[in-house]
């Protein structure tokens, strides 16, 4: 274990850690179809990165600034307005992505860069944002823990939520907000375009093994523990994209997962 | 004499500019059972959304036991069930469901207590489905499903029970099971019912009051006053003829020979 190189060392721990915290956000994504959502927020926060490059400051804030702004509209149309959350996706990802590129084209170096945010780049990957991870993770875990009963109740029906006095609004804008850190957070590591993997498939495989919501949730940490660990020794042992070959295992474990019979 | 359970004066609710209540007063007493019948499009649904507070009126005052409807829902005094459940097939068990129902009393994010298990039983011996508690919800037909979420509504031991079309995908002796099951716990619980429905004949049998809704009030009080073909006809814009269905089902008739015959 001697001479890990630094890289991969950071690389580990991302994997570690975004598997707990985009797991555990899984199981909320899919049981309020919002595996769309995202891919709205990520898509968003490219246009946030191509900001940064042109203004010459660090993408990671402008990028972090779009998705949360991009989660916080997607939430307003859908409570204020009623459309349903997709309809605002569409368009906002679309404009969001379409600003990235055309001001990654003012840029110079386009094609490198934008490339390692579309797929990630596990070299990019800092201390800083380790404990970025880790912090955000740990106040994810805190919040659904304190409030699981609320959130789970609100997914089931948020007018009965309501009466019995949960405060709805709060928990649906907290999680959209720690959702958006999450996959913003994430795109180091496997990219705008793969996190969707990420976010979706833990939950989905879970999903087909049990029809309790509190063992779907342990499942799915370990399904998203599986894909980001085995996917980064993958892509170390045969030198592939290790964005790329997570999402591929992910894709892998669902396919295995439809084999199984209808829980009980 | 006490405050009435539920009190509107005056109240309309504009939705996307489309007036669906206009100008509704009516007054329901403490331990009443109501059942609000009318057309789809006749406000029904909205009427129970502005009592439980969801939907604020344009016009008018909403009081719940003399309260604010939102200040009545923060101390749990109102259960209810809503109209086409989204979340039936969320992985969960029957008891847990219902065990939500208690999250008010109970601090919603503390862990689960054995009290409130035991509790959570009880509302499911209440409506018969004490051997399904462990049932995975999605599981479970249609009817069970509806008896469930009633059980989660008493759970939370409220004062007074909405219900939006209990009976949607029940078969009809279950619904008249339900019907039933609802009776009882407004005896046994001193409930205030208000039940939404589309069935127009059984309900007269077991409710105190009904209420004909079409964006106004055509009727309000003594169930069979409106089991009257020529106010079902103004009330759902064409000639209606009214079935009874007698509760021991000894056969159904029809309501207008049965009111010659009551003459």
């Amino acid at each position: 274990m001697t001479n890990i190189p630094p890289f991969l060392y950071h690389a580990f721990m991302a994997a570690l850690f975004l598997a707990l915290l985009l797991s555990l956000l899984s199981f909320f994504v899919v049981v309020h179809n919002w595996a769309f959502l995202g891919v709205g927020i990520s898509h968003a926060a490219f246009g946030g990165v191509a900001l940064g490059f042109l203004l010459g400051v660090s993408p990671d804030i402008p990028a972090l600034i779009f998705a949360v702004a991009a989660a916080m509209i997607i939430g307003l149309v859908k409570r204020r307005w009623g459309l349903h959350e997709d309809t605002a996706i569409g368009i906002l990802f679309s404009t969001a992505m379409g600003i990235g590129v055309i001001l990654f084209s003012f840029s110079k170096g386009y094609t490198s860069d934008a490339f390692s945010y579309l797929f990630g780049n596990i070299l990019t990957i800092t201390q800083g944002d380790l404990w970025l991870i880790g912090g955000v993770t740990l106040l994810t875990y805190l919040f659904i823990g304190l409030f699981l009963k609320g959130l789970i109740l609100m997914a089931i029906n948020e007018d009965l939520a309501y009466v019995r006095g949960i405060p709805t609004a709060f928990l649906y804008y907290s999680l959209l907000l720690l959702l958006a850190l999450a996959v913003v957070l994430a795109i180091k590591l496997v990219g705008v375009i793969l996190v969707t993997a990420l976010v979706v498939v833990p939950a989905s495989v879970a999903m087909r093994m049990s029809t309790s919501y509190r063992k779907i949730i342990l499942i799915s940490l370990v399904v998203g523990l599986a894909v980001n660990l085995v996917g980064l020794a993958v892509s170390y042992a045969l030198d592939l994209p290790p964005g790329a070959t997570m999402a591929v295992t992910a894709g892998s474990l669902f396919s295995l997962s439809l084999i199984l019979p209808r829980p009980s | 004499m006490p405050v009435p359970a539920i009190e509107l004066k005056g109240v309309t609710v504009t939705l996307n500019g489309r007036t669906v209540l206009d100008r509704i007063t009516m007054k329901i007493e403490q331990g009443e059972y109501w059942g609000i019948i009318g057309p789809n499009g006749g406000g029904k649904t909205t009427l129970l959304k502005t009592i439980l507070g969801l939907i604020p009126p344009q016009k008018g005052k909403v009081s719940v036991l003399g309260l604010p409807p939102r200040r009545a829902v923060k101390k749990g005094w109102l259960g209810y069930l809503p109209q086409r459940m989204m979340g039936r097939t969320f992985p969960i068990s029957a008891l847990e469901v219902v065990m939500l129902g208690e999250c008010q009393r109970n601090n919603f994010f503390k862990p689960f207590h054995n009290k409130e298990k035991e509790e959570a039983l009880y509302a499911l011996e209440l409506v018969g489905l004490a051997d399904k508690a462990h049932h995975p919800f999605p599981h479970l037909s249609g009817g069970e499903q509806q008896r469930v979420l009633i059980a989660m509504a008493l759970a939370s031991r409220p004062r007074i029970l909405l219900l939006d079309e209990p009976n949607t995908g029940v078969d009809v002796v279950a619904q008249e099971g339900l019907y039933q099951v609802l009776k009882r716990l407004k005896e046994e619980l001193s409930l205030t019912i208000i039940m939404v429905t589309h069935d127009v004949g059984v309900i007269s049998h077991f409710v105190d009051r009904i209420a004909c809704l079409n964006i106004t009030l055509h009727f309000s009080g003594d169930p069979w006053g409106a089991m009257d073909c020529n106010l079902l006809e103004k009330l759902y814009g064409e000639p209606v003829e009214v079935f009874v269905h007698h509760p021991q089902c000894q056969g159904c008739h029809v309501l207008r020979s049965l009111k010659g015959h009551d003459d």
